[in-house]
């Protein structure tokens, strides 16, 4: 059993001041397996970041059906979407998005405090851990702003981590760094994702670092080409 | 790490972000708290001034008209008391002081008082309070006259009670001023207006009026038992029953010192009576045969002399009178008032009985006023009209030798038929007892002194009662203030949600990781609410300067608005409580409702930083329908509006086309600016593009605009309901009622003074009273109701006036009902008052019921039938005068008095009529001027309101300062291109700054055109009751300040090197 699949969904946009809607995507089918690490690339506005949020549970479908293990999303409360991204999904966007008015460590934990089960002290030794498996733990009580923009993009990426997913997306998450500290991000996400055994779903302008993945979906105006 | 203590690091982390939002909390507390203190302010200091008003008095027994012994006072441990209305004046002449209250006092009462000292008063000498001291400027030691009424034991209307210019003056020296605390602010009626008062001696005031051992009042500190305790303890006496024996038939005979005996007395009475006899007496102008004539006789009418007219055998030789004969009978009846119907009825000689028959005595007749004690029969003064030169040497003889002796009997109800009227049908009862013992007691066993109306009234519960205040001023300020607390939570709410739209993308990330919506809510308004909490906190001791201020306000400026009553600063817990609270959940729900779009954002929305909500295309198209019905609105009230005839209405309507006017005008600039941001037309310049970035954020430029026309027409058009009395207060449907002048006289008027026996009483020569036409009313004492009294009114005064006099002249403007629904028609008695004080004073409609107690004590209903528009009739109930007769048959005399006369002569009139009728304590002033006193407490309130939301408007300048600095920090970069493409930084300073002068010159214009259509009636009246130099000036200063905080913004977000923005990006 794939741990996501699409299968046949379409997105579509009404744009503010136009009647027609926009279609993003197009009667899209496809499957990731658990671990696998799979890059989706393609030109601007083809529909990559729309994939993304539906596969993060952040859009919902006009049509077709959304399975995440085996289970339909399609009419799920948002709650249920909720804890659903709380337990089983990371996130690691563009820009770090990290709470300026919190350390690095409480920036790590942030998304353990959606989930009322999590142990406190066991989730601050994983954090602690993991920072330190990124070269972060002489950091663990910095502001971001005391960080530097690789720095940061690593603690975003420990916090998508910290609920041990199943499932990370990226989002162009080296966009906005220079071109050494893209490459350390890079390599320090297959690494943990080998470790951890996630799957990984990166979107990305850049071919050398879609190669690096297990698998390469081009998209091109809403669809799969290849 | 909990989700509080995230909050608590936002908190700290973005302090300075939420100083905007700590800074409307602060206000919003500030502002409801101050307001609700001021509520208990006006409350406290209604409290302290009942307690100086009653002082240790919980209860007492008000006799008004009925007096009592001073020795069941004495008995129940309670103080006697004379309060009786009268008039001050220097020796000289040369000031006078109405509506004075005499009381007769001794150490009782000033024990009650609330220091409890107790003054001496020297013989010659009497206590003053401070009202009287400032009144005629006296001083410890000068002398000076007080003039009050002789009491009637009866009323000074009804038939042979005596004449009814019975007044005594008192010539005394201050012996002091008492002070508030020792009885100097004492009255029985709750009133924050302090009457002068002169403190007499009891045994001197008692001797002056003639009675001894009698008071009117009695007080007491206790008011649970009272009235068993008196009724215990009260005696015949006590009911003004006297108990003598006939020597002659060996008769008892119960009489009334009041003439006529009360109804629900006799009946008891012979109830309990054996063998009983009711007896009534009349004084008859003549009996008149065809043989001759007899004038002014005693005929009395009683059973148990056979069929016919019994006459003396003196009468019988008078005229020759036999066995058979007719005779005419010749009296007076009375009608309302004073007036007197000469009346005849015949009647045939049934018997004659020698004038040594044991019955042929005096004790048939009760003691006459005027005339019991006369030594002849022209000295008599029985107050009826009587010719003198009728009486004959016999007359005079009869007189010498039997004095009141009736001269005929006739028998009992055929008397009643004649005579009987509202104040009795009987003079006496005359019954058979085997001996004295106990007598009394056994008499009175069944009586109650509750039965005649002397019931404790439990003055405690009702000055507590009062004292909460006719008008919540809690409410009322926090009403008047509303707009400034709004003011404050718009600011508030702007600037946190310019800080949620800066952290949208946290609001984004955190939904995205797995927060439920909930949870970021509760962190987002948690946090917020800690500031909330922090800013109310603060507010709080703001709220307490805030109700100092306010309470200089009004003990300064705005005192019409508490009608002179001086205000002291007063704060409860609960109170303040309350208001932090309140200030709280306001402010955490007015955060919630601004940020609730922004929490249903879709959170890839939020994280790329898209916060700001669009207009759908649904909305957009709204603007025509909104511009259509304000159109519709504005034309049709203005047409409409001038066949309005009230003038509240003609107020409201134009109220309803001004804020039509702004609603179409809003409407179509928000469609201009969706027009101009849709066109295809190339914006060629700095103007041009000045233009594209107004209309660019329609909706934001909308409410800036929205803000300031909105408060600007809020505030200059509520004063369209100023109220003018300049109106021509001739009409009569003014609330004026066409009068021109109206009064109260501290002694009641008998006279009938459109009549020429009055006017002659008065010395009124008929062609100075040309044209004049006075409407007296009785008056029944009570609350004062109007708005010139904080206090909430328990009873209001009764005021009985002949309607249909009122009807046909069509005096006064309705609201509900007429003159002609005085007639009664059911159990409750139908009555007409001021809509403002059934409104504000009672909180009662048409169709609700007042509870009364008549003269007799039993409770009675008096049922609103009718509201008068704002009226100089305010504080009292109006009720037809046979009604009022018909509960109160003793209470003589008019004491309230609309005049009728020509406005060129009305001050002529005012000054005559005052003058004649001096001793009578007549004030008269012009029925304009009672108006516009009562109106300028609705006008206070609206200015209050003007400039408290007139604060509240440059709040929202402020506001919008930082609206435009929070417009222009987002587009820096823009700016900054526009400089990097060679724009001068001045260039582009002014284009900036002139986008946000022209929605804030275009806000104003719309607000005051809006505005200037509502106060149009009041405007083009010229009657200038407009505060035009305050509304100019809030108009320039919310300008000025509008202009300020753009400038200061657009500088503040413009400093610096723009270009380093482009940079960054």
């Amino acid at each position: 059993m794939p741990l996501v699949e699409l299968k046949n969904v379409s997105k579509s946009y009404t744009e503010p001041g136009r009647n027609e809607p926009v279609k993003v995507l197009h009667d899209l089918s496809f499957a990731i397996d658990a671990g696998e690490s799979v890059a989706i690339v393609g030109p601007s506005g083809c529909g990559k970041s729309t994939l993304l949020n539906l596969l993060g549970t952040l859009d919902e479908p006009d049509a077709g059906e959304y399975l995440f293990e085996g289970n339909s999303l399609r009419g799920a409360a948002p709650a249920a979407l909720a804890r659903l991204r709380s337990e089983k999904i990371g996130f690691i966007f563009q820009l770090h998005h990290l709470l300026p008015q919190c350390t690095v460590l409480e920036n790590v934990i942030i998304p353990s405090l959606a989930l009322k089960s999590a142990d406190q002290k066991a989730t601050r030794e994983r954090a602690s851990r993991l920072l330190k498996l990124v070269g972060m733990e002489q950091r663990l009580t910095w502001k971001p702003a005391q960080l530097s923009g690789g720095e940061r993009q690593r603690v975003a990426v420990v916090r998508a981590l910290i609920n041990e997913p199943h499932l990370i997306l990226a989002d162009e998450p080296t966009g906005a760094l220079d071109e050494t500290n893209a490459a350390t991000l890079t390599d320090l996400l297959l690494s943990l994702q080998k470790e951890t055994g996630v799957a990984l779903v990166l979107v990305t302008h850049h071919r050398t670092q879609a190669e690096r993945m297990g698998r390469v979906l081009t998209m091109h105006s809403g669809q799969l080409v290849s | 790490m909990t989700w509080f203590s995230l909050a608590f690091k936002s908190l700290s982390h973005y302090w300075r972000s939420h100083l905007g939002l700590w800074l409307g909390a602060f206000l919003a507390s500030a502002v409801l708290a101050g307001s609700l203190l001021v509520g208990d302010s006006v409350r406290a200091s209604l409290k302290r001034a009942a307690e100086m008003r009653l002082g240790k008095v919980k209860a007492g027994l008000l006799g008004g008209d009925r007096w009592f012994t001073e020795r069941l006072a004495r008995d129940v441990g309670a103080a006697p008391v004379i309060v009786a209305s009268g008039s001050a004046s220097m020796v000289s002449g040369s000031a006078r002081a109405n509506g004075v209250q005499v009381l007769g006092v001794d150490d009782a009462f000033f024990k009650l008082t609330l220091s409890g000292e107790t003054p001496a008063i020297a013989s010659g000498e009497v206590l003053i309070n401070e009202a009287l001291a400032n009144r005629l400027g006296l001083k410890v030691g000068d002398p000076f006259i007080t003039r009050l009424e002789k009491p009637s034991a009866i009323s000074r209307d009804a038939p042979l009670s005596g004449d009814a210019d019975e007044d005594i003056a008192l010539r005394r020296k201050v012996a002091g001023i008492v002070s508030g605390e020792n009885g100097g602010v004492f009255q029985l009626q709750v009133a924050q207006v302090t009457p002068p008062i002169v403190f007499v001696a009891l045994d001197d005031l008692q001797s002056q009026l003639e009675m001894e051992d009698r008071v009117n009042v009695m007080l007491h500190s206790e008011y649970d038992g009272l009235q068993a305790k008196i009724e215990a303890q009260r005696r015949l006496e006590d009911f003004a029953l006297n108990l003598t024996k006939d020597e002659k038939t060996g008769d008892w005979l119960l009489a009334t010192d009041r003439v006529f005996m009360d109804e629900v007395i006799a009946q008891k009475l012979v109830g309990t009576l054996r063998d009983y006899r009711p007896v009534l007496t009349y004084l008859v102008n003549g009996i008149i045969s065809g043989k001759g004539g007899t004038p002014y006789s005693m005929v009395t009418a009683a059973d148990g002399f056979g069929e016919g007219m019994t006459i003396t055998q003196w009468l019988a030789d008078d005229q020759k009178l036999q066995v058979g004969d007719e005779v005419e009978l010749r009296y007076f009846t009375m009608g309302l008032g004073r007036e007197l119907k000469d009346t005849s009825a015949k009647v045939k000689v049934g018997a004659i009985i020698p004038m040594d028959d044991p019955r042929v005595n005096e004790t048939w007749t009760p003691k006459f006023p005027g005339v019991s004690d006369a030594a002849n029969c022209r000295d008599w003064k029985p107050g009826i009209p009587m010719e003198t030169a009728k009486i004959r040497d016999t007359d005079e003889k009869y007189w010498d030798d039997y004095r009141t002796t009736p001269k005929a009997f006739i028998p009992l109800e055929l008397g009643r038929k004649l005579w009987s009227n509202r104040f009795g049908d009987l003079t006496s009862i005359r019954f058979k007892a085997e001996n004295a013992d106990g007598l009394d007691a056994m008499i009175s066993a069944n009586l109650q002194l509750a039965d005649i109306g002397l019931t404790v009234r439990n003055l405690g519960g009702e000055s507590t009662a009062a004292a909460k205040g006719s008008v919540d001023f809690g409410g009322l300020f926090t009403g008047l203030s509303m707009f400034l607390i709004a003011a404050a939570l718009v600011f508030a709410a702007l600037l946190f949600l310019f800080t949620l739209e800066r952290r949208a993308g946290q609001v984004g990330l955190l939904t995205a990781v797995g927060w439920p919506q909930s949870m970021v809510k509760k962190l987002m308004l948690g946090e917020a609410g800690l500031i909330g909490f922090l800013g109310a906190a603060c507010g709080i001791p703001g709220g307490i300067l805030y109700t100092k201020l306010a309470i200089a306000g009004l003990n300064g400026a705005w005192e019409g608005a508490t009608a002179g009553m001086k205000l002291s600063y007063a704060a409860q817990p609960a109170t303040i409580v309350i208001a932090f609270v309140a200030a709280n959940v306001v402010m955490l729900a007015t955060l919630w409702w601004v940020s609730r779009r922004m929490f249903k954002t879709p959170p890839r929305e939020l994280l790329a930083g898209g916060a700001s909500v669009q207009d759908t295309q649904a909305r957009r198209g709204r603007w025509k329908w909104v511009m259509i019905c304000g159109l519709l609105l504005a034309v049709g009230l203005s047409i409409a509006a001038p066949f309005a005839t009230m003038p509240e209405a003609v107020a409201g309507m134009f109220f309803g086309a001004g804020f039509g006017l702004l609603l179409a005008a809003l409407a179509a600039a928000s469609g201009w600016m969706q027009k101009v941001d849709s066109s295809n037309s190339i914006a060629g310049s700095l103007t041009g593009i000045g233009i594209r970035n107004v209309v660019r954020r329609p909706g934001r430029s909308l409410a800036a605009m929205g803000m300031m026309a909105g408060g600007i027409f809020l505030v200059v058009a509520v004063n369209a309901f100023r109220m003018s009395a300049a109106v021509d207060d001739t009409r009569r449907d003014t609330g004026t009622g066409g009068f021109a002048l109206v009064g109260e006289s501290s002694l009641p008027v008998y006279e009938d003074l459109n009549g020429s026996a009055g006017r002659e009483a008065f010395g009124l020569e008929d062609d100075e009273m040309q044209g004049v036409r006075v409407f007296p009313f009785r008056v029944r004492e009570g609350d004062d109701a109007s708005c010139l009294n904080l206090n909430a009114a328990q009873t209001p005064q009764l005021a009985g006036v002949n309607a249909k006099t009122l009807a046909d002249l069509g005096a006064f403007g309705f609201t509900k009902g007429n003159w002609s629904a005085l007639v009664a028609d059911d159990d409750a008695i139908p009555a007409i008052a001021d809509m403002n004080t059934a409104m504000w004073g009672l909180k009662k409609g048409v169709g609700d019921t007042l509870d009364y107690t008549d003269a007799s004590g039993k409770t009675f209903q008096v049922k609103l039938v009718g509201l008068l528009a704002g009226s100089i009739l305010q504080g009292k109930l109006i009720i037809d005068e046979k009604a009022f007769l018909a509960r109160y048959p003793d209470a003589a005399g008019y004491r309230f008095f609309l005049v009728d006369a020509p406005s060129a002569k009305a001050d002529e009139v005012s000054k005559l009529l005052t003058s004649q009728l001096e001793q009578r304590g007549l004030a008269l002033e012009s029925a304009k001027a009672r108006l516009e006193a009562f109106q300028a407490v609705q006008n206070t309130y609206i200015g209050i309101f003007t400039v408290l939301g007139g604060l509240g408007v440059l709040l929202g300048t402020v506001g919008l300062g930082v609206l435009v600095a929070r417009h222009v920090l987002e587009r820096r970069g823009e700016l900054a291109l526009m400089q990097a493409v060679g724009f001068q930084q001045g260039a582009l300073r002014r284009m900036v700054l002139g986008e946000h002068v022209v929605l804030l010159v275009a806000g104003l214009l719309i607000g005051f055109t809006s505005a200037l259509l509502a106060v149009w009636p009041s405007l083009s009246s010229g009657r200038g009751e407009l505060p035009l130099p305050l509304l100019a000036a809030l108009m320039l200063g919310t300008f000025l300040t509008g202009l300020v905080a753009c400038a200061t913004a657009v500088t503040g977000a413009l400093r610096g090197k723009l270009l380093e923005a482009i940079r960054r990006e």
